[in-house]
């Protein structure tokens, strides 16, 4: 019986190992961002979170590095396992928002993580911004930059096999020459190979397995390929990867005459391939086998979702000068044409970038589509065949299918609510980059009779409720959704729809997308691009009536005070731009054509010492109730200049909060920057006798000669005037608080005030 | 059609019990109970699950070859969960993909009494799809596929045997043929029955 037992046990579990064979998308492995999934009250960023979801861009409260607690709290925030280190690796300007994003990149027990790594969204663009270590004296960097925005891509739970010995080529105890001799011995093809340089690098899921490898990124120069990069997995030898340059042969395109493309070579052959594209010749897949592992005829592009594979990538011979149809037939040439242009422009305008696309053409197959599983970071799939005859290998249906890879990182295909938004921002998508790379039209496909309904002008069902009820066709229930696009592209004068820049409205939604959840419908997209539109250009801005009034015109209420018609703009005016902390008054007013009743209104004030400000009307805290204005009468004393307040205004008859962000600075330059705020902490600290000698070397800088044959006495206050003649224990005793900011004023023998310094003592 | 090892199997059992001699010495019952086929689909970029408890009806046939060991077949019936899918794809008048599915079951088992109450077996089953078709609808035209051919597969079964009443409870595993990226599942299957015996004249 024992016997019978075991081998019934052994039989079926061969087989449930057998049966969970699978390759894993990158997304699918999920061992990204663990640390923040989890976060709790105990961790440092999680009272600066705005929102609940953790996933995506995260938007925070500003903070600066300072009140999180430094470079390593904020780093804990992001992963608690401590053999994992970042690096920062560049800086890029927002497009939409006011900062930089600034790149980092992970590395585990000091070796590089493939992809992983974080970006935040930071107000300063200080070349000795925040760096994080490793560098010297790391934090601050720059102590009064802002964090506005998280994006993390932090790979957690690296263990044991990742990091052993690398036995390919031990890091140590092995000279330079050994190991380029041991990894050439790796690579396959046809020549002499000269490894030019290898960097280990720890790569995530490079076998569709979710498990880390060890490997070694080697570039190395083919003699008859040309220059090559390989991943060598440094633990047992294998080429897992292998890039190679472009030829750029011409080929001809069905429509589009002979075309430059953008190709590569491998060993003795030129392939339809690069580093981020390779086109499929699917011609001969005839039959597929379907769900239910029928071998069935292929009828519609959908049909080759498991059919793609290498061979079918077109190549020919390097000695042969140019593409021919014997190669490949011409629409397959004029897919990795187009396909190559639009994901430029993906890059160059949206700054999406696609790294592993596959295309496949099909000659009968009916329709074009986007596998799942595909994103911009991974590997996409992608098919397209003919539609009546016609192929759709078209500027626009090439860019709508990529476009759902985009859209697929934030919003789910189903149910149909997402579904519609799919296609309706596919759609955006492909009419942005056809006008890009050919013309603006609003007709989807063009001249194929059976997608002139995708006609975003001409929609048939321009209202959210036409399509609201719609459970069939997303493509029909996407119609208002497309046909919002061109009225926010196009304008509409009758209904007052100033125009607006298409590249902004498709920056808006795109920018819209980690905001709304991954099941959407049009009432969350609009509410996120109303509150971006708000955000960035500000409700009394044309780009705001665009937005608000065209989601007005499909019929959805966005509920905002500006989409009544005519209605009176409600912003905050401060009475100047230039606010001087000197002066001491200011004031922040409604603007004049309000029209509401400002004693239903409150004032807020936030921001440093928010508490110190005192009003001609009253201040109750940070708050002052009523008045068309805030009238500052006293600005509080602050440590340095610039500071940033934000002015918040609430009225009942508006509904929401309106705000303006307002810097007060220091404008006769007598007061310490932030910089200079940090700096003078490090160099003003210690004893009585360290501030006087360090009184004298700044007043050496500010050419104030305290040395002279007349001399100048040097007389300290602190800032409640009492003249300081004391001891460190005198100090003590009257119970000074450090950090303080102290006043040097410099005297003539006859009494004549010369200058003054606010110094900080720590 | 090529027939393997596991059709020669069947064919043989059914060829034992459908003999004169074997039909004296079967135990007959007729079963209800529910099986569970929990499944996915995976289309080009959507999918279909099903989790849904379906009713199973049956007779099975039990034939004694040893004191302790008996063969026993079954056929049952179970009507699956329909599913619908939809693909988001540049396919003008494509409405959706449709699965419409029900399963007669064909089990043979080699049993072993434990106990005179508790019994054990394993054996091979086989699938056939009856009333099934897999396709897609559009506004134009259909192409749907009827579902023909056998998916085989393994159980596991262990028998509470009563005066009037056997309950059986049954784990099963189809055979996978190729496993692709996106390749649907449902390939693990319970059953819970209750058979009602019909002693023969010559018992079991």
């Amino acid at each position: 019986m024992k016997f019978l037992t075991t081998t019934m046990l052994f039989c079926f579990t061969l087989l449930s190992i057998q049966a969970q064979k699978q390759t894993f998308l990158n997304h699918e492995c999920g061992n990204r961002n663990l640390t923040i999934e989890k976060m709790d009250d105990k961790s440092a960023l999680n009272s600066y979170l705005l929102e609940e979801s953790k996933k995506g861009m995260l938007k925070v409260h500003p903070f600066t590095f300072d009140e999180i607690g430094g470079w390593e709290s904020f780093k804990s925030a992001l992963t608690e396992d401590e053999n994992t280190s970042f690096e920062f690796v560049g800086i890029n300007k927002s497009r939409l928002m006011d900062g930089y994003f600034y790149r980092y990149q992970q590395y585990y027990r000091g070796v590089a993580v493939l992809g992983g790594g974080f970006t935040i969204l930071v107000s300063s663009e200080e070349t000795d911004a925040i760096q994080g270590p490793p560098c010297p004296g790391c934090p601050p960097g720059d102590p009064c930059a802002t964090v506005r925005m998280i994006s993390p891509y932090v790979y957690e739970d690296i263990s044991t096999g990742a990091l052993g010995n690398p036995v390919v080529s031990p890091v140590t105890g092995i000279t330079p020459a050994v190991q380029v001799a041991t990894l050439a011995s790796r690579l396959s093809g046809v020549g002499d190979k000269e490894v030019k340089g290898s960097v280990l690098r720890i790569a995530p899921n490079a076998k569709g397995d979710c498990n880390y490898r060890l490997i070694w990124a080697t570039e190395y120069d083919d003699a008859l390929s040309g220059e090559k990069v390989a991943w060598i997995d440094a633990m047992t030898g294998e080429v897992i990867l292998e890039n190679s340059r472009h030829l750029h042969k011409n080929a001809p395109t069905a429509d589009w005459g002979v075309q430059d493309m953008n190709d590569s070579q491998q060993g003795n052959n030129t392939v339809l391939q690069n580093d981020r594209l390779a086109v499929h010749n699917m011609g001969g897949v005839t039959t597929w086998t379907n769900p239910l592992n029928m071998t069935v005829p292929v009828t519609r592009v959908t049909d080759l979702v498991r059919s793609f594979n290498d061979n079918q990538i077109p190549q020919s011979p390097t000695t042969q000068a140019v593409w021919t149809i014997a190669d490949a037939p011409a629409d397959v040439f004029q897919a990795f044409w187009m396909t190559d242009q639009a994901i430029g422009v993906f890059f160059d305008d949206l700054n999406i970038s696609f790294e592993d696309v596959h295309v496949g053409v099909h000659p009968t197959a009916r329709g074009a589509v986007s596998f799942n599983g595909g994103l911009p970071n991974g590997r996409a799939d992608f098919a397209f065949g003919v539609i009546n005859g016609q192929s759709t290998v078209e500027y626009d249906i090439v860019a709508h299918e990529l476009g759902h890879s985009v859209i697929r990182q934030f919003i789910d295909n189903n149910p149909i609510a997402p579904g519609s938004l799919h296609e309706g921002i596919a759609d955006m998508i492909g009419t942005y980059i056809e006008s890009r790379l050919d013309a603006l039209d609003w007709v989807m496909g063009d001249a194929e009779p059976e997608l002139t309904t995708r006609d975003l002008q001409n929609t048939a069902r321009n209202c959210f409720t036409d399509v609201a009820g719609i459970t069939d066709i997303p493509h029909n229930r996407s119609e208002a959704l497309s046909h919002w696009f061109f009225l926010c592209v196009n304008g509409d004068v009758t209904n007052n729809i100033p125009a607006m820049d298409i590249l902004d409205v498709l920056t808006l939604v795109l920018e819209a997308l980690p905001n709304i959840g991954r099941t959407p419908d049009y009432p969350d997209l609009m509410a996120a691009t109303v509150d971006l539109a708000a955000e960035v250009y500000g409700t009394c801005s044309d780009q705001f009536l665009t937005i608000i009034r065209a989601w007005e015109q499909i019929c959805l209420e966005t509920n905002h005070w500006m989409a009544v018609p005519n209605a009176p703009c409600v912003t905050l005016n401060a009475s100047s731009g230039a606010i001087c902390e000197e002066t001491g008054t200011f004031s922040v007013c409604l603007s004049a054509n309000s029209g509401v009743n400002a004693n239903q209104g409150r004032w807020n004030i936030i921001g440093r010492n928010a508490t110190g400000f005192q009003s001609y009307q009253g201040m109750d805290g940070n708050l002052q109730v009523g008045g068309n204005c805030i009238a500052i009468s006293s600005i509080p004393n602050l440590p340095f200049y610039p500071q940033e307040y934000t002015f918040l205004y609430w009225n009942s008859a508006v509904g929401e909060r309106v705000s303006v962000r307002l810097t007060i600075r220091d404008c006769d330059g007598d007061d310490p920057s932030c910089g200079d705020y940090y700096e003078t902490q490090g160099l003003v600290s210690g004893s009585m006798d360290a501030i006087l000698e360090s009184a004298v070397e700044l007043a050496v800088d500010k050419q104030i000669d305290v040395r002279t044959d007349e001399g100048l006495e040097l007389v300290v206050y602190d800032l409640y005037g009492h003249r300081l003649h004391l001891t460190d224990e005198q100090v003590e005793r009257r119970n000074i608080g450090r950090p303080m900011l102290l006043l040097f004023t410099y005297w003539t023998k006859e009494g004549e005030l010369v200058a003054t310094e606010k110094v900080m003592f720590q | 059609m090529k027939m393997t090892i596991f059709d020669y199997l069947i064919l043989g059992a059914i060829f034992v019990l459908g003999s004169s001699t074997a039909q004296s010495q079967i135990t007959i019952s007729p079963e209800v109970g529910v099986s569970y086929l929990p499944f996915t689909v995976y289309g080009a970029n959507s999918m279909a699950s099903s989790n849904r408890l379906d009713y199973l009806i049956g007779l099975s046939g039990a034939f004694n070859i040893h004191k302790k060991w008996y063969i026993e077949t079954r056929m049952s019936y179970s009507q699956r969960e329909d599913v619908r899918w939809m693909d988001l794809c540049t396919c003008p008048g494509y409405l959706y993909d449709e699965l419409v599915h029900s399963d007669l079951n064909l089990d043979l088992g080699f049993n072993y009494k434990l106990t005179k109450v508790m019994h054990f077996g394993m054996g091979f089953m086989a699938i056939r799809k009856i009333n099934s078709y897999i396709g897609y609808k559009q506004i134009s035209e259909d192409n749907f596929r009827s579902i023909k051919g056998f998916e085989k597969g393994y159980f596991l079964a262990a028998s509470l045997n009563l005066n009037y009443v056997k309950l059986k409870l049954e784990y099963g595993r189809k055979i996978p043929i190729g496993i692709h990226l996106g390749q649907s599942s449902g390939g693990r299957r319970y059953n819970f029955v209750l058979a009602f015996p019909i002693k023969s004249q010559r018992g079991s």
